[in-house]
């Protein structure tokens, strides 16, 4: 009887073999490879292994909020401008040249041609499980046509910087004693603007969200300001002891880049500057 | 053990019953038969299709966005509103397949022409630009909105270009709801509704004796317009209304349905004067492209005496002036960049004896401006004798458009002019 029952259980087991999985997963039609897709291709997807999704898909946005997708032709200048704000001065600067950016960039930038607006604020950018950066606003930078201003893309690009230094620190984290130099921090950001934050040791109004917000806000700022605009911002402060915060924080900063991931933020900060007027000054 | 032994027995043979196969293909293959029959109807020749579009649904204006696929996902729209500034433009931008639960059609860049009803850097973002396919054929497709629900169908254009369709549309929407156009009545067996605000593309319908009052969306056709929902009159459900041969009536194309819209106003001639009557702020605008005989003479003069003294002249207005206590003939101009007005005092009456005679007389009441005007521009004094010279005939182009009215002097017929509302 016994072998009755397991010969059961055996047919049990075969005789719906006809039934195996087969391929049931979602096949849509693929849109067509273009030239700027051999472009990204080429500049993006090859060397870096990033993969840029521009064409609009609702899988990567955040059903939440409204959002449109870019404008095709900002696409390519917005990309060049990615590739020398933001991966071109690290490969020049860090230890590791291109592999430091093969190693740590985001696997996925989704391009998104609105803001993301909330509550009295706009996201310009997302970062995502240290794999997925998200970049709004595309539309707003119709840069062959010349027409965007330093500061908006200087803001820009601190942004960019932003998102990044959430990667690496998602990928390995910094000294938890950064969090104690001001603490203070804060849900109820939006009640100080910049000036505000500044003089409690914050380098923007957002820093004070969360110390991850904080580490990669001096991060951000300190690498897309010129020393020159760097020390007139510090100097703008009024409380020795707000500008006293900001240099301790950015000394950890500094420390963090360079003992973890053999990146000199002052030569970075040279490239990104130098970059950013160049953008800047071929109008 | 014996339960078991059957147990396990009835387990199997459930388990092995053959399904029956109700489709020939497998799911993946027959989804992609979908789109690809979907894809041959969209890019299909014929001159594109029109997207009859309500970004709120049935809260706000209907738009007509012109679109035009091809096989490598790249689709051109050309549309006329207000983020084209109300000029026709054309973009050219991707779209995309997908599914999505259910099969998709969405537009992957960025196209004024669609994205801006959904841009948050725009406005606050009501509209759709991915669409669930919900049914479609060679000449129709039928969608859904995926965020905000609203219906959207589009229509094949076989004859007309997308431009002209959107052109045609838009003098139809001028037409029949000028601002200020009276309402316009709509007769379903017994019953009776007015259509009324039709200026704002969404129509407040109350069916008269009650009080209740609906808003409803539509979108302008070259012949007539559609409105966003079937509206229930009685019991019957009426969406479509396209002119007659005549266009003295808009007929209900839906099929079964017996309804036509009319105007609301009996005596075209009597909705005329009423609208001039005292302080009455309707206001008509004398066209002068449409000036003949000793108008378009005087005019002319007018035009050439402004010139020889460095200004500009704007043309007349007929409209209520408190200043001069009355209906005025009131002109407009400019000396380089300033501007001037004048009023020109005049009466308005029903000829006797007759339903659609009018007659000018002047009151000797001009304004300062108006008598300078009259003094000194040549052309003006003859404007106005030849406008209280004997009756006019007055004749609408149709009761539907009480926004246009043609007036032709009794006494020579090749003295006429119009006069349009705003």
């Amino acid at each position: 009887m016994r072998l009755f029952v397991l010969s059961c259980l055996f047919l049990l087991a075969v005789s719906c073999r006809e039934d195996a999985i087969t391929n049931s997963g979602v096949e849509t039609p693929a849109a067509p490879e273009t030239e700027l897709d051999r472009w990204i291709d080429t500049t993006f997807r090859i060397p870096y292994n990033i993969r840029v999704e521009y064409r609009w898909n609702s899988d990567a946005m955040d059903p939440g909020h409204t959002t449109v997708p870019p404008r095709e032709e900002l696409v390519q200048p917005f990309l060049q401008a990615v590739l020398n704000v933001w991966l071109n001065p690290y490969i020049q600067v860090a230890e590791t040249g291109a592999d430091f950016m093969k190693d740590y960039t985001c696997r996925q930038l989704n391009l998104v041609g609105s803001g993301s607006y909330n509550q009295g604020s706009v996201t310009l950018g997302l970062a995502k499980n240290g794999y997925t950066i998200t970049l709004y606003t595309v539309n707003w930078f119709d840069l062959a046509a010349n027409t965007v201003k330093k500061e908006t893309l200087r803001e820009y690009f601190r942004t960019m910087h932003h998102e990044f230094g959430h990667i690496l620190n998602q990928r390995k984290p910094y000294d938890p004693n950064f969090q104690r130099i001001t603490g203070n921090y804060s849900a109820d950001w939006t009640a100080l603007n910049d000036k505000q934050a500044r003089e409690l040791g914050f380098i923007s109004a957002y820093a004070r969200s969360a110390d991850v917000e904080d580490f990669v806000e001096i991060l951000s700022y300190y690498i897309t300001y010129s020393d020159e605009e760097w020390q007139q911002l510090i100097g703008s402060i009024q409380s020795v002891r707000g500008q006293e915060y900001i240099r301790l924080k950015t000394q950890s900063v500094v420390s963090y880049m360079k003992n973890t991931y053999g990146v000199d933020l002052l030569r970075l900060r040279g490239e990104i500057t130098t970059a950013i007027e160049i953008m800047v000054n071929d109008k | 053990m014996r339960y078991l032994v059957c147990f396990l027995l009835l387990t199997s043979m459930v388990a092995c019953q053959n399904e029956t196969q109700v489709f020939e293909q497998e799911p993946v293959e027959r989804r992609q038969a979908f789109f690809e029959r979907f894809q041959a109807a969209l890019i299909a020749p014929g001159k594109g299709w029109i997207m009859q579009y309500f970004p709120t649904g049935g809260e706000s204006a209907g738009h007509n966005l012109f679109m035009n696929f091809n096989a490598t996902y790249e689709v051109t729209m050309g549309a006329s509103h207000a983020f084209t500034s109300n000029v026709y433009a054309e973009h050219v931008s991707r779209y995309g397949l997908t599914v999505e639960g259910a099969p998709v059609l969405h537009f992957t860049t960025y196209n004024a022409v669609l994205h801006s009803f959904s841009d948050p850097d725009l406005n606050e973002a009501a509209g759709d630009f991915e669409f669930i396919i919900a049914d479609f054929t060679t000449d129709f497709i039928r969608l859904k909105g995926k965020r905000h629900n609203a219906d959207v169908c589009l229509t094949r254009l076989d004859d007309t270009d997308g431009e002209e369709y959107i052109r045609r549309a838009e003098a139809t929407k001028n037409a029949l709801f000028a601002l200020r156009s009276p309402a316009l009545r709509l007769r379903v067996g017994d019953r009776a509704y007015t259509f009324g605000e039709g200026h704002t593309s969404v129509f407040k319908i109350r069916e008269e004796g009650a009080d209740s009052v609906r808003n409803m969306a539509y979108i302008a056709l070259p012949d007539g317009f559609r409105l966003y929902a079937p509206f229930e009159a009685g019991d019957a459900k009426v969406q479509t209304f396209r002119w007659n041969d005549d266009r003295s009536l808009l007929i209900c194309s839906d099929a079964g349905v017996n309804a036509a819209i009319g105007s609301s106003v009996d005596d075209a001639t009597a909705f005329f004067l009423s609208s001039l009557e005292m302080n009455s702020s309707y206001s008509w605008n004398v066209q002068p492209a449409a000036l003949h005989g000793v108008f378009a003479d005087a005019y002319a003069r007018i035009n050439a005496s402004y010139q020889t003294q460095n200004q500009a002249f704007d043309g007349f207005v007929l409209t209520y002036k408190p200043g001069i206590q009355g209906l005025a003939l009131s002109f407009k101009g400019r000396n380089a960049a300033t501007p001037h007005e004048g009023a020109i005092g005049i009466n308005l009456a029903l000829e006797a004896g007759f339903a659609d005679r009018v007659r000018f007389t002047d009151r000797n009441a001009a304004d300062a401006n108006g008598q300078r005007f009259l003094n000194n521009y040549d052309g003006a004094r003859d404007f106005l004798s030849a406008l209280c010279a004997g009756s006019y005939t007055v004749t609408v182009e149709s009761p539907l458009q009480l926004s246009k009215f043609k007036f032709a002097s009794d006494l020579n017929p090749d003295d006429r002019f119009e006069l349009t509302l705003y």
